[in-house]
């Protein structure tokens, strides 16, 4: 009964101003993201994609966040508001959209959690898109430069401020995905020890997770043929188009590798080379010795990493 | 029960991750923002320049939402629309803001995110300036459209600025005269009571001329920064109002040029339909010369031989005359006599030289009546005649017959 008299009481708090709604919502944030939780739970059950073990639990969690995350700035411009019923609307409202998070089963392992999240995280921030050509296919700033032909503007412009994502960005975005220390080490285990068998699941859950957050692209960055790449490559255009879908589309930077590996030399085919951790100051040297030493090293030149490289 | 505790720990990282959200969007510089629609990245908009950057995009879909986030991501704006309509929000980043206004059509939407880099003081003050002559007019964030104008005229302005800025005036003077009073009022008693606390404990005689002069000098002090302060607003005043008496005399300037304006356009108008009506008098002058011209011929036309002359065999052999096409008209002129009537003090020399002009014959004159015969060529009629004739500055009156009233 007295659960009862406090809820009632909480979803009838009223903020009339926007200091208000911040200090509500700052006051009342556990509650917030639990009922925020508690939604995504019932949507996953309802749509049969729930089953009861810390993994979905964990997926709530974070879909809970995200959106709670949406409704602390966007709920802003909606005072007056009672926070608790405008979170429901809010909530109900994305999940009717289709297709609102990329829910797979094999997703929800530590491989699929650390894919799902740093390719979730690239779609709202240009320095996780950059860094998605080290953590899937091993390439440095200097690499994907060529690989991309970008101009000097154009390179400085996108990897202006990658020293972010070294610093705090991977550290997030590890966070809010959900992983630990310990799954990371796991998997890096496991990628030791059994290579093939890791790049043919990632290969696998790498398509279903493109496919997904590609869909966040703008209707014009959609997949060309290969004449239309050749043509955007020749004529020099389209720096955002080549960033954007090569980093969220395998199949696209294959093509663009084949079409240009004349004047690639040195730089490796794209394949699935999984670096779960960003490449710290202390490793920039290592990695370049690493390339060096490589028995087709001798033709691979040097890479131009700068300090904020991935 | 260790997947509770890591569930706990993960639970307390993502709430931390979120309280931590406002300190991180004030210290995360904007740089370049992203602007996604409906969840896709349609752009960006710098914000390192000093000026302002726009970033507009249409597209066929309505727009749900607008989100801003900065190059790694950070939420830093949301805002939803409406599925017809206009919406606008203001998202301020530190001293920088930014403006999203969406209007959804039937047809689809389209979205305006303006970046405002900080204005510099001077910019500040200036706009305050232009806030007060506004009349305090534009409040709130809400974006107009583009064809309301923000610039009403400045008469408009003025007339409007003017009975604000005064009321203003006069409630600074008003405060700043209550203030005084309040605070000497205050002063007094606080003084008094303070006197009356202390005075029983010991050496009233000495304690109380020294804390009134204490209390005297700190009303002092005060009064003298009141009154500095309304010398300063005093001065603020006087300085408004002289830019208001040059806004006025512009005003006023602008006007009368405005007046100069209109009476020139006048007598442009004017001017124009008097070249209008001379443009007429010039053609109807075309054709009385033509008539004349007519009327010459005739005169000078050869009378045709009535009998062929002895001798002149060569003449008999001579081609007829070519006749021109005028020639041709003359034949069918038309003989007719009319009366007609001069102003007083017209001159034998300015009547005759006007028959001699239309190749007239004059007859008998009655009673100031002069008696005209012309030959009118077969197009022109005889009031048409009449009617150019009487346009001459020296006819007063013509008649057909004397037993008729003249027409004037």
């Amino acid at each position: 009964m007295a659960e009862r008299q406090v809820l009632s009481t909480k979803l009838s708090i009223l903020a009339t101003s926007v200091d208000e709604f911040d200090c509500l919502v700052a006051e009342t944030l556990p509650d917030l993201l639990d009922r925020a939780t508690d939604h995504l739970r019932r949507f996953l059950r309802e749509t049969g994609q729930w089953a009861d073990d810390i993994s979905h639990e964990k997926l709530a969690l974070r879909w809970g966040y995200e959106l709670l995350e949406r409704f602390l700035v966007w709920g802003r411009n909606e005072v007056p508001c009672r926070p608790y019923f405008l979170l429901d609307s809010f909530i109900a409202r994305y999940l009717s959209q289709p297709e609102p998070f990329c829910y797979h089963k094999d997703l929800l392992t530590p491989l699929g959690r650390f894919l799902d999240g740093v390719t979730a995280r690239a779609v709202l921030s240009r320095d996780a898109l950059m860094a998605l050509f080290y953590h899937l296919y091993g390439f440095g700033q200097g690499q994907v430069v060529r690989i991309l032909d970008l101009g000097p503007t154009e390179s400085q412009r996108v990897y202006k401020n990658f020293e972010r994502w070294r610093r705090a960005g991977w550290q997030r975005a590890m966070i809010e995905s959900g992983m630990t220390d310990s799954e990371l080490l796991q998997i890096e285990d496991q990628k030791r020890r059994h290579s093939e068998q890791i790049i043919a699941e990632a290969d696998r859950l790498l398509r279903a997770v493109q496919d997904h957050y590609r869909k966040s692209e703008p209707d014009h960055f959609r997949c060309l043929t290969r004449q239309q790449w050749a043509h955007m490559f020749q004529e020099g255009y389209g720096y955002d188009y080549r960033v954007w879908h090569l980093a969220l589309c395998r199949e696209c930077l294959v093509v663009t590798y084949d079409l240009r590996q004349d004047g690639l030399a040195g730089i490796p085919a794209p394949r699935i080379d999984l670096q779960f951790r960003p490449l710290s100051k202390g490793r920039i040297v290592s990695f370049i010795m690493k390339y060096r030493e490589d028995g087709n090293g001798a033709g691979r030149p040097t890479q131009r990493l700068s300090r904020t490289s991935a | 029960m260790e997947q509770d505790g890591q569930l706990s720990a993960y639970r307390e990282h993502l709430l931390d991750a979120l309280r931590d959200l406002p300190e991180r969007r004030r210290g995360e510089s904007s740089g370049s923002l992203q602007v996604f629609v409906n969840q896709e990245c349609v752009g960006t908009v710098d914000c390192e320049g000093t000026s302002t950057t726009l970033l507009s995009v249409s597209q066929q879909q309505p727009v749900r939402e607008v989100e801003i986030r900065t190059a790694a991501g950070l939420l830093v704006g949301s805002l939803s629309a409406q599925e017809v309509g206009m919406k606008v929000a203001r998202f301020s980043l530190g001293t920088e803001a930014l403006e999203v206004s969406v209007q959804n059509r039937s047809d689809g939407g389209s979205v305006r995110v303006t970046y405002r880099a900080p204005a510099l003081l001077w910019d500040r003050v200036q706009n305050m300036a232009m806030a007060m002559v506004r009349g305090f007019g534009r409040r709130g964030t809400r974006v107009l459209p583009e064809h309301v104008s923000l610039t009403p005229a400045p008469s408009l302005l003025l007339n409007h600025a003017w009975p604000k800025l005064a009321v203003v005036a006069q409630i600074v003077l008003a405060s700043a005269v209550v203030l005084l009073v309040v605070d000497r009022l205050t002063d007094r008693f606080g003084t008094e009571s303070t006197v009356a606390q202390v005075a029983p404990n010991s050496e009233p005689s000495v304690i109380k001329p020294t804390i009134l002069e204490e209390a005297l000098a700190r009303q002092e002090q005060r009064l003298l920064k009141l009154t500095q302060t309304q010398e300063a607003a005093v001065q603020t005043l006087k300085a408004q109002q002289r830019e208001i008496g040059r806004l006025h005399r512009a005003v006023v300037e602008r006007e009368r040029m405005r007046d100069q304006l209109q009476r020139l356009t006048a007598a442009k108008e004017a001017l124009s339909r008097d070249v209008a009506l001379l443009e007429v008098r010039n053609r109807e002058l075309e054709h009385g010369l033509k008539e004349q011209a007519v009327a010459l011929a005739k005169v000078l036309l050869p009378q045709p031989p009535d009998k062929p002359t002895a001798g002149g065999g060569s003449e008999a052999t001579l081609p007829p005359p070519i006749q021109p096409p005028q020639m041709a008209e003359v034949r069918r002129e038309n003989p007719f006599t009319f009366w007609v009537s001069f102003q007083d003090g017209t001159s034998e020399e300015s009547i005759e030289h006007l028959i001699h002009e239309i190749h007239g014959r004059r007859g008998p004159t009655s009673a100031g009546w002069y008696n005209v015969e012309v030959n009118l060529p077969q197009p022109q009629t005889q009031d048409g005649f009449f009617e150019s004739l009487k346009k001459t500055k020296i006819v007063k009156a013509i008649a057909t017959s004397l037993n008729t009233t003249p027409g004037q």
